[in-house]
């Protein structure tokens, strides 16, 4: 029999707070951590409505030669790596051991828009390596792994905003083989110019702020941020678990190269795979976390794709209306919501809404006991990914 | 596993095309534009993704495209040409930038376009790994066979040259100016055991790990056994690769063929050394990838 997988450790750096305890805080009071973008200037273009971190945290531990050169997207996923193995009480032996799954989208843009910029110019100054080290998607892993200490197998997905929930699923299929017996996964992104740009261009951004479900939502919030969960075997966990991981699943929509097929086939079928790979049924998941980013097509899709296969209307929420939509990292800090969630008995809430359709959407958190919950996960070209967690009895 | 169909987009042969930038010679390798997909498709898709659906579309040969059907692109950059586009007229002006190039940008955008292309609709995953890029591809797309939430999966592995990247890197001096850059794609159609199709070749699962060449020799040993008699990889352009690539052979007394001399470098090269090695497949053959951090990617390939 599989070994039963569980979260440890939890690391957050979201636009709500700087840890996990000030993002949880937050979540819980209903706070939102949007406003004008003020990280870099888009000339011809009016400020956006961001989530965007304030500050990111530089946590004890870190050897310099991890942070030396990094991206701003480094710099998250390993601010959110180190609270993450700190909290799961891992010791050097142990992470030697880990695996290092992270998922990646923007990356290293940021910094990559500089080099191609010097790079077009013909400079010189285009070959510094901490720029080119900003458009390699598997950079932000290399550096994690660096900064932990961890030799084991190393990856890193890149389906844009499902690419960090592809990361746990992999990580759970690592540990349920016997590969590692701990694996660091969850994903970094920051913003970036080419993003948030492409976004306006696609006349995909909210000008005043998510409202994901609701009658008149108008597109997404752009967001940034870093979550890292630690993945352990039951069995070998040295703290008491915030959840169990117990299901993934994945389907490609095959539809269009951003728009959701209206139809919400491809959501269904990865909520029904994640559902038999965790061999729960469908009436016991008693919270969702949507994707749900606030655009037209997107949600209306996702909430045909809950309504078929969860029947029952269990409560949902999509917590981007509080934190944004943190691209590559948009799977993973809703997958530590998700364990929040189960771990304490309260549902997240995502504000006041006139809500479109039939979803029991929670506006106001509210202390509940989800049994098992879903993190869904939807992405540009249609491939997404479900996860299923449970609570720890 | 099976493997039951390979399709190879490999870039030319001969002399290597040579490219004069801010005054710099690069060394190029670039392949023909696939006679496979028609030419108003060849114009939407970027190269990576024209490449990727070529050779998925040779891989999956009279096969029928399975519903369930799943796909793992790996790929090192996806498409900075695309990339770059994007960026020309956004760093000019923001709302210059062409929604097209931007979607174009996205990293795993080969695989959402091959997707489309053939109704793949089983789990889709891209994964980047630098020169291990096709190799976590493939170790993922056995995951998802062995835990039978796909009947079958294409695993491919893409990318493009792209002048200003490779420029930029020789003047940092992260490689040699004698590294000569690659582009194409590799594919190879996996399908479980109760498939009624051929197999060209067995595979079970992908070894992974960082450290020493003998850490890699240690792990193949233990996990893949010690019985090869030929050794396939991409390791070439320095010294110190063409050494390491000789130690692993020595170390299993079997035949050395390091494809990349031929193919250039990419970093989803271990795609192209993949096909090459189910196309001409020995008794029982080690297939590996190294970074120059040290992590590595193994499997074996047996004759079936």
């Amino acid at each position: 029999m599989a070994a039963e997988v569980v979260v440890t450790g939890i690391g957050l750096v979201t636009s709500l707070g700087a840890d996990r305890e000030s993002t949880w805080a937050a979540i819980r009071a209903g706070c939102r951590g949007l406003a004008p973008l003020s990280l870099f200037a888009l000339p011809g273009r009016p400020k956006p409505i961001v989530a965007e971190v304030r500050a990111i945290p530089r946590r004890k531990g870190v050897p310099k030669r991890a942070l030396q050169g990094s991206a701003r997207t480094d710099r998250l996923a390993i601010a959110a790596a180190r609270e993450a193995v700190q909290d799961a009480q891992l010791d050097e032996g142990m992470l030697a051991r880990a695996a290092v799954i992270l998922g990646a989208s923007s990356a290293g843009m940021l910094e990559g828009e500089e080099y191609f910029a010097k790079a077009l110019a013909g400079s010189h100054d285009a070959t510094r390596r901490e720029l080119l080290g900003g458009i390699e998607a598997a950079s932000s892993t290399a550096r994690v792994a660096l900064a932990l200490g961890a030799l084991g197998p190393r990856a890193t997905f890149t389906t844009a905003c499902s690419s960090s929930a592809h990361a746990i699923g992999h990580a759970l299929d690592l540990l349920r083989d016997g590969v590692v017996d701990v694996a660091i996964a969850g994903a970094g992104d920051g913003l970036c110019r080419l993003a948030v740009a492409g976004f306006l261009a696609l006349e995909n951004v909210s000008p005043t702020g998510c409202r994901p479900f609701a009658k008149d939502r108008d597109g997404m919030t752009l967001g940034e941020g870093a979550a890292v969960l630690v993945l352990e075997r039951a069995d070998r966990a040295r703290r008491k678990p915030y959840a169990r991981v117990l299901g993934y699943g994945a389907a490609c929509e095959a539809f269009h190269a951003t728009s959701t097929d209206p139809s919400g086939r491809g959501a269904e079928a990865a909520l029904r795979a994640a559902l038999r790979d965790a061999r729960v049924d469908a009436a016991s998941i008693g919270y969702v976390n949507a994707h749900a980013p606030g655009t037209k097509d997107n949600d209306a899709a996702e909430a045909t794709a809950i309504a078929r296969v969860l029947p029952h209307r269990p409560p949902v929420s999509s917590t981007k209306a509080l934190h944004g939509h943190a691209l590559g990292a948009a799977g993973a800090v809703e997958a530590a919501i998700t364990c929040l969630a189960v771990a304490e008995g309260f549902l997240p809430g995502q504000g006041r809404t006139d809500v479109e359709g039939d979803l029991d959407v929670v506006m106001e958190g509210r202390s509940a006991r989800a049994e098992h919950a879903v993190s869904l996960s939807l992405a540009f070209g249609g491939n997404d990914v479900a996860l299923v967690l449970g609570a720890v009895s | 596993m099976k493997i039951t169909g390979t399709g190879l987009v490999a870039p030319s042969d001969g002399a290597p095309e040579e490219v004069l930038l801010d005054g710099r010679t690069l060394l190029l390798r670039r392949a023909a534009s696939p006679s496979s997909i028609n030419a108003r498709d060849a114009r939407r898709l970027t190269r990576p993704a024209l490449f990727a659906l070529a050779a998925c579309k040779e891989a999956l040969g009279d096969a029928a495209t399975l519903e369930a059907m799943g796909l793992a692109l790996g790929s090192g950059f996806g498409s900075v040409e695309a990339t770059r586009l994007a960026l020309e007229g956004l760093l000019e002006r923001a709302d210059l930038i062409s929604p097209t190039s931007f979607v174009a940008s996205v990293r795993h955008d080969a695989g959402s376009a091959v997707a489309r292309a053939l109704s793949i609709h089983g789990p889709s995953a891209a994964l980047s790994a630098r020169r291990l890029s096709f190799e976590q591809a493939l170790g993922w797309a056995l995951i998802q066979l062995r835990r039978e939430r796909a009947p079958a999966m294409l695993v491919v592995g893409a990318d493009e040259v792209s002048p200003l990247l490779a420029r930029s890197l020789a003047r940092a001096r992260l490689r040699s100016e004698r590294i000569v850059d690659g582009e194409g794609a590799g594919t190879l159609l996996l399908e479980r055991d109760d498939s009624p199709r051929p197999a060209l070749a067995r595979i079970e699962r992908v070894v992974e790990g960082t450290g020493s060449v003998d850490d890699l020799i240690g792990a193949v040993r233990r996990e893949l056994g010690g019985r090869f008699d030929a050794v396939f990889t991409d390791e070439e352009g320095s010294a110190r690769r063409a050494e390491c690539a000789a130690r692993v052979a020595a170390a299993f007394s079997c035949e050395k063929v390091a494809v990349g001399e031929r193919t250039g470098h990419l970093a989803a090269g271990g795609a192209l050394v993949a096909v090459e090695a189910v196309r001409s497949l020995r008794e029982r053959t080690l297939v590996y990838a190294r970074e120059a951090d040290g992590a590595y990617c193994a499997y074996a390939l047996e004759r079936p």
